[in-house]
């Protein structure tokens, strides 16, 4: 069974906005995604013995440097696709690289982080999951191999080494309102949650490391017209709030504040 | 005529009110574009016809046309694999110029699916939408909030998640037009195995009230404002400090390492209100800001302010609170609206159609524009 993980490259710079209002990437380093270490976690509790853990990693052309990173996750194999493209690529973009490479490499269960220091908008798996036509399920917090025939049954060791076809994927998700548990038939994709349940202490790291490949956009069949834009930036403008005109209505107590907001239907 | 529709989202058997403020943005757009508004709703069992039916409500609160998908298993939660077929034959039904859902985690999950099978362009998370020079143009916050990014579709149709508490209540007229579009087959690789309703505390990414303590309330200072967010119908935050000091878990902290919200009413006690800190509020809250500092740059944000020790202030809140009568928010995880419910509120709402009709609280009009320069540079702090 192969396991992928989508490792997001994080920009180690803040971005810089140029004085025609462009976003410009200035960094020539990254780091992992905070999250995605959790998936790539869980996807190294979730790996059997014959099993592969493989990250997976697009971007722009530095992103090739980020292979050294990845390689101390403890995976058995680390892909990069880094191209020119995908400096400004939007969700889709990313989408359709990530999905070309994971056809490329082979993959039964996907797994990324929820979202990014820098992005949380949780858009680039689900689209991936969409261009594979596999299940997709966010907001994981717990996953485990089950039997195909019994939902509650475990998977046992010797049973995880089978083929995918014998497994089936068991998650959790808590959101406000609800904690849903769903089986899911391999192959899948799965973000995982921020609060995800892992125990205390990492598996043990490779004695020796991974070997790391990359990957042109024409390997993978990719083209340029699949990974255009498909919004136009008008403009990025630095953010902050600004102090509000007149300051602060200053209230005398705890009383008037309430009959305030109720006044203007907040509470 | 083009068509705009709207995801709306179910909470328990009630409309989320989330999606109702999403139909509010709707109709402003689909009035400025003289588009036809269709609210999309997959429902486990047709309503029943009557004053406060589903039907009747989405009509009183905008919608053109209702699009009803009725099927059993939208009884269960909005996920791609359950919902998505049926979204996307509402799309083939009326093929949208723009298609709106709340930036909920089940809009999360379907908006980028649907946008993908529509050929579209996906645009999450957005803080405002607007027409600008004839464009439709939307404002995302991106990079931890730093930066305000404009855009439009490069491809039509687009597909949108919009944060809902920027978002005004819209008021039409009862007679929408109501089309049953046949469910199509779920996915069946996914199969629901339980769903457990919770009863702990709310999800602070998708609440519309927000109390957030600061370092500076201790820990019976807490206790209080869980009641106070308790009886607000909200969820507590506390700022990074205050975690850190373990008044509160990880998971209930907010700033640049932790999580990002987007409430109507933020509620900020004893917290200074660094520039981290505000940079974690999407949209345009009204803030209110108890500490005892008059200097805090909370208070040079807040709406409201009140120079006090934070837990007496709560302990006072939560007495006039209970001397007077208090509907609770809607988070639009946890509970929906009544039809009911939201004739109190639509009373004092304009018409559709008359100037000024359609309001946003503008998210831009908070956000200080420095033109030219770089933004920021330097090193990411590293998490």
């Amino acid at each position: 069974v192969k396991l992928v993980v989508l490792c997001k490259p994080v920009g180690a710079r803040r971005p810089v906005i140029d004085r025609q209002s462009r976003l410009l990437q200035s960094s020539q380093s990254f780091h992992i995604s905070p999250l995605d270490r959790l998936a790539c976690r869980l996807a190294q509790e979730l790996r059997g013995p014959g099993d592969e853990v493989i990250a997976l990693s697009a971007g722009p052309p530095q992103v090739e440097g980020f292979g050294d990173a990845l390689a101390k996750l403890g995976v058995d194999r680390v892909c990069l696709v880094g191209h020119p493209v995908l400096m400004d690529a939007d969700y889709f973009a990313l989408a359709h690289t990530l999905a070309a490479a994971l056809r490329h490499t082979g993959y039964d269960l996907v797994l990324a982080g929820e979202t990014s220091p820098d992005d949380e908008r949780a858009a680039v798996p689900a689209a991936t999951a969409g261009l594979l036509d596999v299940p997709h399920l966010g907001a994981v917090r717990e996953a485990r191999w089950v039997s195909p025939d019994s939902a509650a049954a475990p998977v046992a060791d010797g049973a995880a080494a089978s083929e995918p076809a014998a497994r089936v994927l068991r998650v959790e998700r808590t959101l406000t309102a609800e904690r849903l548990a769903a089986r899911l038939t391999l192959p899948a994709l799965i973000t995982v949650s921020p609060e995800v349940q892992l125990p205390a202490t990492a598996p043990p790291s490779r004695p020796t490391p991974p070997p790391v490949e990359s990957y042109d956009l024409d390997v993978l069949g990719v083209q340029l017209q699949d990974v255009s834009p498909r919004t136009k930036v008008v403009s990025h403008a630095a953010a902050r709030r600004a102090p509000r005109r007149g300051g602060a209505e200053l209230m005398s107590d705890a009383p008037s504040l309430v009959a305030a907001l109720r006044r203007e239907r907040l509470i | 005529m083009a068509n705009i529709l709207v995801h709306i989202e179910l909470s328990g058997d009630r409309i989320s009110q989330a999606s109702l403020r999403i139909l509010g943005l709707g109709r402003q757009l689909a009035s400025e574009l003289g588009a036809t508004l269709g609210a999309v709703l997959p429902c486990p069992a047709a309503p029943s016809y009557g004053e406060d039916d589903h039907v009747a409500l989405l009509s009183r609160y905008g919608a053109d046309k209702v699009v009803l998908v009725v099927d059993p298993r939208f009884s269960g939660p909005c996920t791609f694999p359950t919902h998505g077929a049926a979204l996307l034959a509402a799309c083939q039904r009326y093929p949208p110029a723009l298609m709106l859902l709340a930036a909920t985690p089940a809009g999360r999950e379907l908006g980028p699916r649907l946008a993908l099978e529509l050929g579209s362009a996906y645009l999450p998370d957005v803080a405002r939408a607007h027409f600008s020079r004839g464009e439709l143009e939307f404002s995302q916050s991106i990079h931890g909030g730093r930066l305000v990014r404009r855009s439009d579709a490069a491809r039509t149709p687009a597909v949108a998640t919009c944060l809902p508490w920027n978002e005004l209540l819209a008021v039409g007229d009862d007679e929408a037009e109501v089309i049953m579009v046949p469910a199509a087959e779920a996915d069946t690789r996914f199969q629901l195995e339980s769903l457990t309703p919770q009863s702990g505390g709310l999800d602070p990414s998708f609440v519309r009230v927000l109390v957030a303590g600061g370092a500076g309330v201790g820990p019976a200072g807490f206790e209080k404002l869980e009641s106070l967010a308790r009886a607000l119908g909200g969820a507590l935050v506390g700022t990074e400090s205050a975690c850190a000091q373990g008044l509160l878990p990880k998971e209930r902290s907010i700033g640049l390492t932790g999580r990002r919200v987007a409430p109507q009413l933020y509620l900020c006690f004893g917290a200074s209100g660094s520039a981290d800190h505000l940079r974690t509020l999407r949209g345009d809250p009204v803030i209110v800001a108890i500490n005892t500092d008059r200097r805090a740059p909370i208070m040079k944000v807040a709406r409201y302010a009140l120079v006090a020790d934070a837990t007496e202030i709560a302990t006072h809140m939560l007495e006039a609170l209970a001397n007077g009568h208090i509907s609770p928010g809607d988070p639009f995880d946890g509970s929906g609206v009544t039809a009911t419910a939201v004739t109190e509120v639509d009373g004092t709402l304009p018409h559709p159609g008359a100037p000024g009709s359609f309001g946003m609280a503008g998210d831009l009009e908070t956000l200080e524009t420095l033109d030219g320069g770089p933004a920021a540079t330097g090193e990411e702090p590293s998490s």
